[in-house]
């Protein structure tokens, strides 16, 4: 064991030619594109207004440009396999079997995480708060740790192809392929860590916009008045939350194998690798959806503004939407149809997943019938959206023909599989990329992207896309398999070879995307957009000025119309022309804030060190992200003030342009009569009611309950996912000792004991610090970590105990799913105890500021969570797998 | 509301010639059909719609209903969407706008009820068609099965003859006309075991045992190969299916009793090394039921 663990010089690929030149090339331009920046002086500009930015404008537009990047790494892996199999027919090709698995898994790992997610998330970011009339999400610095913990993850990835391997696992990494018996390089292990950090930010996220929905909202802005983007946000960062704490769990069960020796999912000792995969789908099923939905989103948005019409069955939209959201999570046994259930469970599942077409095809009908009495416009956005219609519809047809298990059983792991699964995620989520991005660059930069060029990219993209996953179809009818280095069957060659082809035109398709970037922005003066409304727009987010202030609205727009998007918009307008001098007020936004980069500058550390098992630095780095957790807390300021005058400046400002552009525009407004059959809102007697929803954002004490509830919940399916392991691995002892061997009660019942009073001093301390008394708040929280203290010294004694009787977790899976349970359990609890300490510190100096309180309140949150988990432990873990 | 004659003049348009704006559009949806077409006529020689087989006879059976049922659906979906969106262009001065037209109860009704209805049809193909076609349930036949056990090697296969007492690795060797149930289990990593021609796949997972029942109806020569991958050698673990007439399996069978390899722990420990084979080998003779021995992880720990 050295200082550097297992990093030696041979990790750097120096004998294969093609990842180290790859590497090289990449790290010229990086190095080039910062030496450019520093010497231009751009440094500070892009220190101050980007990197520690929290506006939610600034980073949805970089998780974009994340994305477009990822995009294009994943892209290139493509070509390499597609030019691999092309040159493998009969032949060993150029890629060797150790790199071509590495491509494919590579291709998967990024296209899916840092590529389609961080897009989707991107335009949420943007969009939502806009289209909800908010001035930014509910937590802003925290959005912009969860952005920087995903650019970590990418990084991981990335620097894999320089520092060793990446995973030959596939882009799931079933065991026991990928334990550490038959994996045991350290590809498997920066797949772990990777996904585990940008995981984090991505449950950040969903935490933050399904708060920023719930509670944010401008006033009026009721439920069903919501744009269906933000709806199919809604549902997309519900599923987030529900979904993530499962991925998270089932890695870190994989890595609990590979580094501690557990046996959750082992050959020997009664691991169960079955159980991976049903986890791993439990998330990966909600993960489809939770790419797919904000496109559906977005095409709602494009196909109603490009239609001249409002989104056609709107309710009807939002129950399909909810409804996928929901079956979304019934049906993921659909992946191993072939792993031999039987008949019964087969059907169930199968069903359960052409359901799901239902809603989807409600969707499709809908859009269909947005465009009927319309006047459409072939605009790019348009385009991709009228593409995305006829593909979705065949990937949904060969989707469904998947959940047929007869047909799975012939068709599953095969290039037709490979096909739909693209044919969805390009035709949808992609499509749906572009297309957001087309409709929303004028919002973020102020001037529109080239028309000719997207065009190009448009049907450079949709020929392309057909000419390679067709023949992929046909190959998997004639049952080529996925992930294959090379074949001897003469019949794939010709289809092999199309599907080359086809990459070639989707290259030119990727040419012309990014030439249509670099043109737009050279002429951006003359694509310039006045209004701030360039497509005629339907939702709020083109009530503002093209880009919009760092504050978005200078005044909370006031939702009272019948009809959500359109009129919305007019009166909007109308209040902005009509309104001679607002009533302005000054607003508070947040201050900008270093926390995310610097926190996902450890967690790269923290990374980087537990794949090359170099201890210190993991654990220095831990640190140093506390601290600076601890730094962000600390700060007096917390926001900036805009003054009246300022805000009225800008304002006036931005009218000016708008009514002088507007005027050239010379839109025709329509004509608004009072009883229209067709409104989507509330009813005329409720109309200006203000009732429930409609008060506008929450108090800031909300929020952050609101946020934090949610973030307990996705840590109780956390939980659930541990208490699932168990429940399935608690027979198998594997000869080893069983639940009646090793629990000894009386040493639980003072652990219980313990936990609960502690969480009636943790209550007590709640109490305290609402009545700002000092001395009770700090002896009642000393109490409790007191309290919690012994608990985990009970807990730690009990696990030395059974590691000494030769009972620890490498006995047996049984073993193995009992210390991961009770530990991950220790382990917050020994978070909650620095959480406290830290709590006291600050209330002792700063004393019972609002923020202060806000955070004893979710401590509180979180201990009494911690209890409700210990009680179920107790109960099921202790009491009921002891034999009476 | 959509009114009747709204109606009629939507299903009886008089259509001008298309604008050069739209003209891709059509170009994209005859490609789709021809890309559709394609595929269908190329049928009879696709490995998975040419069956050899009862049970891939089953599932390809079932791929093409449930594919015809949902065609019936999507095409005018898809046609739908397409004219829809070109009738309705800016452009067109004979197009009837209806900008407010946003809801209709019954066209609620018919969005949620058609594809709801092609579902409950497609459930009754589903439920039959997975308990039909189950792959632990048996083939149809007067004749009782022969019993083939398949273990999955890094990166080969192993088949074990119980009955017989022989074994081949990369080779399966099977009467036609005689229903086939195999024990399947893993050395290793999983796999998953499919012979296209044949019938479905299943899953090869070590500690586990999966049952699938096949059986060829003609002679002839079929490709195998693994569907799950499962390392660096994946590409090369395929193996190659005799399906040969009663009588010559016999002979073949006397043949291979007669050669001088056994399967003996020595030689089962050389096949577990992780390798891919070139040329099928096999064996006259196994050392004990080294198939139950495997299943409970007994050698596997001794492996690499």
């Amino acid at each position: 064991m050295t200082i550097f663990g297992k990093l030696s010089w041979s990790a750097i690929p120096f004998d294969q030619p093609i990842p180290l030149v790859a590497a090289g090339v990449v790290m010229a331009v990086l190095l080039g594109i910062m030496i450019w920046v520093i010497l231009r002086g751009h440094l500070p500009y892009l220190w101050k207004e980007w990197i520690t930015s929290v506006d939610h404008k600034r980073i949805g537009v970089m998780y974009c440009v994340l994305s477009l990047v990822m995009l294009f790494r994943g892209f290139i892996d493509a070509i390499m396999m597609r030019s691999q199999q092309a040159t493998a027919f009969d032949a060993p090709g150029y890629l060797p079997p150790a790199h071509f698995d590495q491509v494919f898994s590579a291709h998967g790992t990024i296209m899916i995480f840092f590529g389609a997610m961080p897009l989707m998330i991107g335009l949420m970011n943007f969009v939502v708060p806009l289209q909800l009339g908010a001035r930014d999400v509910a937590f802003p610095t925290l959005n912009s740790v969860a952005f920087w913990l995903t650019a970590s993850g990418a990084f991981l990835v990335n620097l894999s192809l320089v520092v060793g391997e990446f995973a030959r696992t596939g882009w799931l990494p079933y065991p026991p392929l990928s334990e550490l018996k038959y994996s045991p390089g350290v590809g498997v292990d920066y797949y772990l860590w990777a996904i585990q950090i940008s995981g984090a930010g991505t449950l950040l996220v969903g935490v933050n916009l399904v708060t920023t929905i719930l509670k944010t909202r401008a006033p009026g802005m009721s439920y069903l008045r919501m744009p269906m983007f933000c709806w199919t946000a809604l549902a997309t960062n519900l599923l987030i939350v529900a979904a993530f704490p499962i991925l998270t769990a089932t890695l870190a069960m994989l890595t609990l194998d590979r580094y501690l020796g557990f046996h959750f999912f082992t050959n020997d000792a009664g691991g169960n690798m079955m159980m991976f995969i049903n986890l791993i789908w439990a998330w990966g099923h909600p993960e489809v959806y939770i790419l797919v939905l904000p496109a559906f989103g977005v095409f709602s948005e494009v196909i109603s503004t490009f239609s001249g019409k409002p989104l056609f069955g709107y309710r009807s939209m939002v129950i399909a939407t909810m409804f996928i959201c929901v079956m979304s999570f019934m049906v993921w046994l659909h992946h191993f149809f072939t792993m031999g259930a039987g008949g019964d469970v087969n059907a169930v599942f199968g069903i359960a997943t052409s359901i799901i077409a239902v809603g989807t095809g409600v969707k499709i009908y809908n859009w269909m019938f947005t465009m009927y009495g319309g006047r459409v416009r072939f605009d790019t956005p348009m385009l991709w959206a009228v593409g995305f219609l006829v593909t979705f519809v065949i990937g949904g047809m060969s989707g469904v023909l998947l959940a047929v298990p007869p047909a799975d059983f012939t068709l599953h792991n095969s290039l037709f599989l490979v096909a739909h699964f693209h044919n969805v995620i390009i035709g949808g989520v992609i499509f749906g990329g572009f297309a957001g991005i087309t409709f929303w660059f004028p919002k973020a930069f102020g001037f529109r992207l080239h028309e000719g060029l997207g065009k190009a990219a448009f049907w450079l993209g949709l020929a392309g896309f057909y000419i390679t996953f067709v023949p992929l179809y046909v190959a998997g009818l004639d049952g080529m398999t996925r992930r294959l280095q090379h074949y001897d069957e003469p019949s794939w060659y010709p289809l092999v070879l199309i599907s080359g082809a086809g990459v070639i035109v989707l290259f030119a398709g990727a040419f012309a995307q990014a030439t249509q970037l670099v043109v737009s922005i050279r002429r951006r003066d003359r694509l310039r957009d006045e209004t701030g409304d360039p497509w005629n727009g339907r939702s709020l987010e083109w009530a503002t000025p093209s880009p919009p202030p760092h504050f978005n609205f200078a005044l909370l727009p006031d939702i009272r119309g019948e009809e959500p998007y359109w009129a919305v918009k007019e009166r909007v307008l109308g209040n902005w022309a009509a309104e001679p001098q607002p009533r302005y007020k000054p607003i508070e936004m947040p201050r900008n804030s270093a926390t995310g980069v610097v926190c996902a500058f450890f967690a790269t550390a923290i990374g980087f060190g537990l794949i090359w098992h170099i201890w210190w630095l993991s654990i220095v780095a831990f640190f140093g992200a506390y601290a600076t957790f601890v730094l962000f807390a600390w700060r007096d300021k917390a926001e900036i003030r805009i003054d009246i005058g300022e805000v009225a400046e800008i304002d006036r400002k931005s009218r000016e342009e708008l009514k002088v552009s507007r005027k050239r525009q010379d839109p025709a407004p329509t004509s608004r009569s009072t009883k229209d059959p067709y409104r989507l809102g509330r009813t005329a007697k409720e109309d200006g009611a203000s009732g429930r929803g409609d008060a506008g954002p929450a108090s800031k004490r909300i929020v952050v309950g609101y946020g934090f509830w949610i973030f307990l919940l996705s840590d109780i399916v956390m939980f659930a996912a541990f208490f699932a392991a168990f429940a399935v691995l608690s027979h198998r002892s594997a000869g080893g000792p069983t639940a009646d061997d090793i629990f000894e009660r009386p040493r639980l019942a003072l652990e219980t004991t313990l936990l609960l009073f502690s969480s009636f001093t943790c209550g007590l301390a709640g109490h305290a610090s609402d009545r700002n008394r000092q001395l009770p708040f700090q002896t009642a929280l000393l109490i409790t970590a007191v309290l919690g203290a012994g608990f985990l010294v009970l807990e730690v004694q009990e696990f030395a105990d059974l590691v000494a009787r030769g009972a620890g977790p490498e006995r047996s899976a049984f073993l193995s799913s009992f210390f991961a349970l009770v530990a991950c359990h220790g382990l917050h609890v020994g978070l909650g105890l620095l959480w406290i300490g830290t709590m006291m510190a600050q209330t002792w100096f700063k004393g019972f500021r609002d923020d202060i309180k806000r955070r004893i309140m979710c401590l509180n949150l979180f201990w009494h969570a911690l209890d409700v988990v210990w009680v179920a432990i107790f109960s099921i873990v202790y009491l009921m797998s002891i034999s009476p | 509301m959509l009114k009747n004659d709204e109606l009629i003049r939507l299903a009886l348009p008089g259509f001008r010639p298309p604008k050069p704006l739209v003209l891709p559009l059509r170009i994209t949806g005859g490609f789709l059909i021809g890309a559709v077409l394609l595929t269908l006529s190329g049928c009879s020689k696709l490995a998975v719609l040419t069956p050899a087989g009862p049970a891939a006879a089953g599932n390809s059976a079932v791929l093409l209903n449930a594919v015809t049922v949902m065609l019936f659906v999507v095409t005018p979906t898809i046609f739908g969407c397409l004219f829809f969106a070109w009738w309705y262009r800016a452009s067109n001065e004979r197009a009837v706008r209806h900008p407010k037209f946003v809801f209709s109860g019954r066209i609620e009704l018919l969005v949620w009820s058609l594809p709801f209805l092609t579902i409950v049809f497609l459930g009754g193909i589903i439920w039959i068609g997975s308990h039909q076609l189950d792959p632990a349930q048996p083939v149809a036949s007067d004749k009782s099965p022969i019993e083939i056990q398949v273990v999955s090697l890094d990166w080969k296969w192993l088949f074990l003859y119980p009955q017989e007492g022989v074994a081949t690795v990369n080779r399966l060797i099977i009467p036609t006309n005689v229903p086939v149930h195999f024990s399947l289990t893993s050395a290793t990593v999983m796999n998953s075991f499919f012979v296209p021609r044949l019938g479905g796949m299943i899953a090869v997972m070590n500690g586990m045992v999966t049952h699938l029942n096949l059986m060829a109806d003609h002679p002839g020569n079929f490709h195998g190969f693994s569907t799950q991958f499962s390392g660096d050698g994946f590409a090369d673990m395929s193996f190659e299916v005799g399906a040969v007439s009663q009588d010559d399996f016999q002979t073949w069978l006397t043949t291979v009793r007669a050669g001088p390899a056994r399967l003996d722990r020595a030689a089962y420990a050389q096949l577990l090394q992780p390798s891919t084979l070139r040329n099928p080998r096999q064996f006259g003779a196994i050392d004990g039921d080294l198939f139950s021995v495997i299943t409970s992880q007994m050698i596997s720990k001794a492996g690499p």
